[in-house]
């Protein structure tokens, strides 16, 4: 007999192998065993290479019979387990999730307070952005209405407007086929009255722009529904249709018959009567309008001065021109033929001559101004990102806390897999744990929205409120929660559910726990990284809009009160007003003048020198009188100021216009002669720089002179001594003598400062956004170093209290537990940095006139987040290092 | 009949209910194997296994791990109460049909 060898033959391993992965967790223990048993009998009777090739054989019997089938369907779910998603399950994980809650109150309030914060912030981004892109989408055809625009200038110098003149859209409609509808209309602020047989008529203020000279063509454009009247009744002069709201403010509850045929004054000189009624939009527009006059009307009274309908060189902003192209037509290759139509009207090949173009109906209400780039659509989309941001770092939080918590949960898991419990279903437990608390989150958001939009009140668009019944506002609720849910709650769930029972059981589980520890400091970093970013952000915007609050414009701004006359007002009343304001006790002095030296309105106008060279330039035409520079205290650099005058004689120019006309000292230009309109002015005077625009753009050429036809705003210099108390009482005198010339105007005055301030209220409000961000961004990276300084101590206690036996001082111990966390947040600062550096860098840049990007910003920064990282980590390293050693070693 | 069973069910069954303690799927096989020299593989006994399990008939327990199995269990087989009425049932039918035979079924000549 053969000796047998020391090892017997074993199944080939390739079989086992391919059997192992066939089966996966199906339970085939048995059915292994049998075949391993078979091998062994047959090795008996037959050679050890044919018993491996019966062995395959047997193998393969049984993974395609019948019973292996039965035993893998089985496995997916143990004979005395619901599946994971069964209804007992899931109230089972329930009742477990609110255990667990209720166990870790700090934990849990925490996470839920992070989450909170920063689903509220995604919440009123949402309501705002929501409010924001809702305007105007309401009108059928509505891709196909576009607004006349232009584009002037090149490049940098590029400038938009987004008005036509008056006589464009007729001659467009005359000559330019491919469109549907074409017209025009022309706001303007009326006074109404309504005339009521004897008694005194009814008197109206000018209300807000929301009167237009329309022609029937516009209820083309934009389709409202007429409860009376028609359209057509706008073909002849002196008709105005209502909106419905404005007839019931008119006329009360008169039928709608009887209003039709009443008549309706404006600036009590224009006399219409209703020919029509509609009903209000009650949707988000940006064309509110409310009283549309016939636009036949123009020519027969006041209206032509204003609306003139054969200048082609001058637009207003409130001359709007729209179209409405064909189905199938492009925009842009309408563009050329507007543009040639623009040319053929206007001064031939002009450098002014602008490019005409078509701005769709959706884009208008982000281009309120003549802006080559929106101001709002920007900070939306800003808004949106840091919406995502809060988001992302309130989850980060919960992943954080909830990973370091897995220590302690980490028996409770060993038990359940012990007990039978799959890994999917432990994943589906603490999903529907985080679900719980991100629900509770959702809950806290949606009451802190209505006072964290009253809080904002001052940068949130008006009309906007939280409505939790809506069906979207619901919708985006849910996908809030469930996106949340997932994003804090798949990593957690995958660490905590992929501990092995025996090694948890034991009690050597913390491997696993120190696995996750790089990927909890990894998160810290990138919380504190955001924090800083934002701190960074708000230093350098802060400085900057201090910076401009600050910098010296090249006049004074103190104590001066502006307020404008009627516009239309060609009489002499604006000087007359002012000669009464100047006798006033506690006015130092008064001036007339188109606008402040710096503000929205610009007038420019073309300027010739007839030098060695001829230099025309676009130039800054400050209408003022006398009283101008001193009362601003523009410093004169040679010459003198202008004198008193009825009509324009002569100019003071700015240093820059000065240079630019090419003289080395100012005293060159004295005396020199500029043409306006082909009539030479001389230059008597050269003053010094003065900012006229936003910080934003250079300071460019300027002039001052009495274009008597533009005085209409009188700035008032109060006296030194003329107190707060003393001030309301003399803008009374103001305003009673200004109705005495006025009678029916609204007075309105305002502090030059507060003007200049508007012109900075994007910028302001930018400021104000990132200052939000930074707080929460801060709040949330706080709690998240603050849970986690919490779990460090807890599982480090009996650590500290062998170190305090062996000697160790509260102080090491505390250096000891906070040095970690200084080192992350010292990362973040070198991560955060640069990137901070180049976005506020970007945006600096956008100023003519801004601050420098000092290094000190950066240190400042990193100092705040070190010391609040460490400040709020130390009240868990003292508690942690005060604690009587006694007590955390006997818990053991 | 209500829980009719096969001929190989039959057979399954009552090898289990020879075997006694000691029914697990190798000593089925060899048991069967030996008594009907047929050639039986084991995938198809534990196919038919676990249908006679599915109707209740026989019950299982895994056993102790045992060396030769490479440390695996076995899974042994008891006939169930519901096992035993439908055994009955078949020899019922069949003592039936042989008293009812019409021709002589005896062998002997």
């Amino acid at each position: 007999m053969k000796a047998k060898s020391t090892l017997d033959p074993l199944p080939p391993r390739l079989a086992n192998k391919l059997f192992e992965w066939w089966c996966k967790n199906a339970s085939v223990e048995d059915l292994h065993g049998d075949v391993e048993e078979l091998f062994h009998c047959d090795l008996k009777i037959m050679s050890p290479n044919r018993a491996k090739i019966k062995y395959w054989k047997h193998v393969a019997s049984v993974m395609f019979s019948y019973a292996l089938k039965k035993r893998k369907q089985k496995s997916a779910s143990h004979p005395y387990s619901y599946p994971s998603i069964h209804p007992v399950m899931l109230k089972n994980h329930f009742k477990i999730a609110w255990r667990t809650i209720s166990k870790n109150k700090v934990y849990s309030a925490i996470n839920v307070l992070g989450l909170a914060l920063g689903i509220c912030a995604c919440l009123t981004i949402y309501l705002i952005t929501d409010h924001e892109f809702s305007f105007d989408t309401f009108h059928p055809d509505k891709e196909r209405i576009y607004r006349i625009v232009g584009e002037s200038g090149k490049g940098e110098d590029k400038w938009m407007f987004n008005c036509v003149p008056a006589p464009a859209p007729g001659a467009i409609r005359e000559e330019i086929t491919g469109f549907e509808v074409v017209t025009g209309f022309h706001r303007f602020e009326p006074r109404v009255s309504i005339p009521d047989g004897d008694k005194p008529p009814k008197k109206f203020e000018r209300s807000d722009g929301a009167a237009i000279v329309a022609e029937p063509d516009y209820f083309s454009l934009f389709s409202y529904e007429w409860l009376s009247g028609s359209p057509l009744s706008l073909k002849d002069p002196f008709k105005v249709v209502l909106s419905e709201r404005k007839a019931r403010t008119y006329f009360g509850s008169l039928p709608w018959d009887q209003i039709i045929g009443k008549e309706v004054v404006y600036d009590d000189s224009l006399r219409v009567t209703v020919s029509g009624i509609v009903k209000d939009w009650n949707r988000n527009t940006d064309f509110p309008f409310t009283d549309f006059i016939s636009f036949a009307s123009i020519q027969h009274s006041y209206l032509k001065n204003d609306i003139r309908l054969d200048d082609w060189y001058s637009s207003r902003h409130s001359s709007q021109g729209f179209v409405k192209v064909k189905a199938g037509t492009s925009p842009l290759a309408l563009s050329k033929p507007l543009t040639a139509l623009f040319r053929k009207y206007q001064r031939e090949g002009g450098p002014s001559t602008p490019v005409v173009k078509l701005q769709p109906l959706s884009e208008i209400h982000f281009y309120p101004n003549d802006e080559q780039f929106s101001s709002t659509l920007p900070t939306l989309y800003t808004l949106m990102g840091l919406a995502l941001f809060i988001l992302i770092i309130a989850a980060i939080n919960f992943i954080n806390l909830s990973t370091a918590q897995s220590i302690r949960r980490s028996k409770e898991i060993g038990i359940r897999k012990v007990l039978g419990s799959l890994r999917l279903s432990l994943v589906v437990q603490f999903l529907v744990e985080t679900f719980v608390l991100t629900s509770v989150a959702v809950v806290i958001a949606s009451l802190l929205v209505r006072p964290v939009l009253w809080w904002f009140d001052s940068f949130i668009p008006r009309g906007l409120s939280l409505d939790p019944f809506d069906p979207i506002t619901l919708s985006f609720l849910l996908v809030i929660t469930i996106s949340t849910s997932l994003l804090a709650g798949l990593y957690p769930a995958k660490v905590l559910s992929a501990y092995l029972p025996a090694l948890t059981l034991k009690g050597t589980g913390t491997k696993m726990g120190s696995d996750n520890w790089l990927v909890r400091k990894g998160l810290i970093v990138f919380q504190f990284a955001i924090s800083l970013f934002f701190i960074i952000g708000a230093l350098v915007m802060g400085n900057q809009i201090r910076f401009i609050k600050t910098k010296d414009r090249g006049f004074t701004t103190e104590s001066v009160v502006t307020f404008r006359t009627n516009w239309s007002d060609k009489s002499k009343n604006p000087s007359i007003l002012a000669d009464r304001i100047r006798l006033l006790n506690g006015v130092e002095g008064v001036a007339l003048e188109v606008a402040p030296p710096m503000g929205f309105a610009q007038i420019t106008n073309n300027i010739v020198y007839k030098g060695i060279h001829l230099i025309e330039t676009s130039v800054n035409l400050k209408a003022a009188g006398p009283d101008f520079i001193p009362l601003y205290r523009i410093p004169l650099l040679a010459g003198r100021n202008i004198a008193q005058s009825d009509s324009l004689k002569e100019f003071v120019i700015n240093e820059t216009y000065s240079k630019q006309l090419g003289f080395l000292k100012p005293e060159e230009a004295l005396g020199q002669f500029l043409y306006f309109n082909n009539k030479p002015y001389p230059i008597v005077g050269v003053v010094g720089d003065f900012h006229e625009r936003s910080f934003h753009d250079p300071i460019g050429p300027s002039v001052i002179g009495t274009f008597t036809e533009f005085l209409h705003d009188i700035a008032i210099k109060l006296s030194p001594n003329t107190t707060q108390e003393g001030l309301k009482p003399l803008l009374t005198q103001v305003e009673k003598l200004y109705k005495q010339i006025y009678p029916d105007e609204a007075f309105q005055s305002h502090f030059i400062e507060d003007e200049i301030g508007w012109m900075h209220e994007g910028e302001q409000k930018t400021a104000n956004v990132m200052n939000a961000a930074m707080v929460v961004t801060i709040f949330i990276s706080c709690m998240g170093v603050f849970g986690l300084a919490m779990y460090t101590a807890e599982t480090r206690t009996r650590e500290i209290g062998i170190r305090k036996v062996l000697g160790a001082t509260v102080v090491n111990i505390t250096t000891m537990l906070s040095k970690e966390f200084a080192i992350l947040i010292g990362i973040a600062i070198v991560i955060a940095s640069p990137v901070a550096w180049y976005f506020m860098n970007d945006w600096l840049m956008k100023f003519a006139y801004r601050v420098d990007l000092t290094a000190w910003v950066f240190v400042l920064s990193g100092l705040a987040a070190l010391s609040m990282g460490l400040l709020t980590v130390s009240f868990q390293t003292i508690k942690a290092a005060v604690a009587n050693p006694v007590d955390s070693l006997r818990a053991e | 009949m209500k829980g009719y069973i096969g001929e190989f069910e039959e057979l399954v069954l009552l090898t289990i209910a020879s075997l006694g303690d000691q029914a697990y799927g190798v000593a089925i096989k060899e048991d069967i194997e030996l008594r009907t020299s047929r050639r039986i593989s084991i995938g198809a006994l534990h196919s038919t296994i676990t249908r006679l399990e599915e109707k209740a008939l026989i019950k299982s327990w895994l056993g102790d791990p045992t060396q030769e199995r490479g440390g695996r269990r076995k899974r042994f087989f008891e006939i169930t109460h519901t096992g035993k009425v439908s055994l009955h049932h078949v020899k019922e039918m069949r003592d039936e049909l042989w008293k009812r035979s019409k021709v002589a079924l005896s062998l002997a000549k």
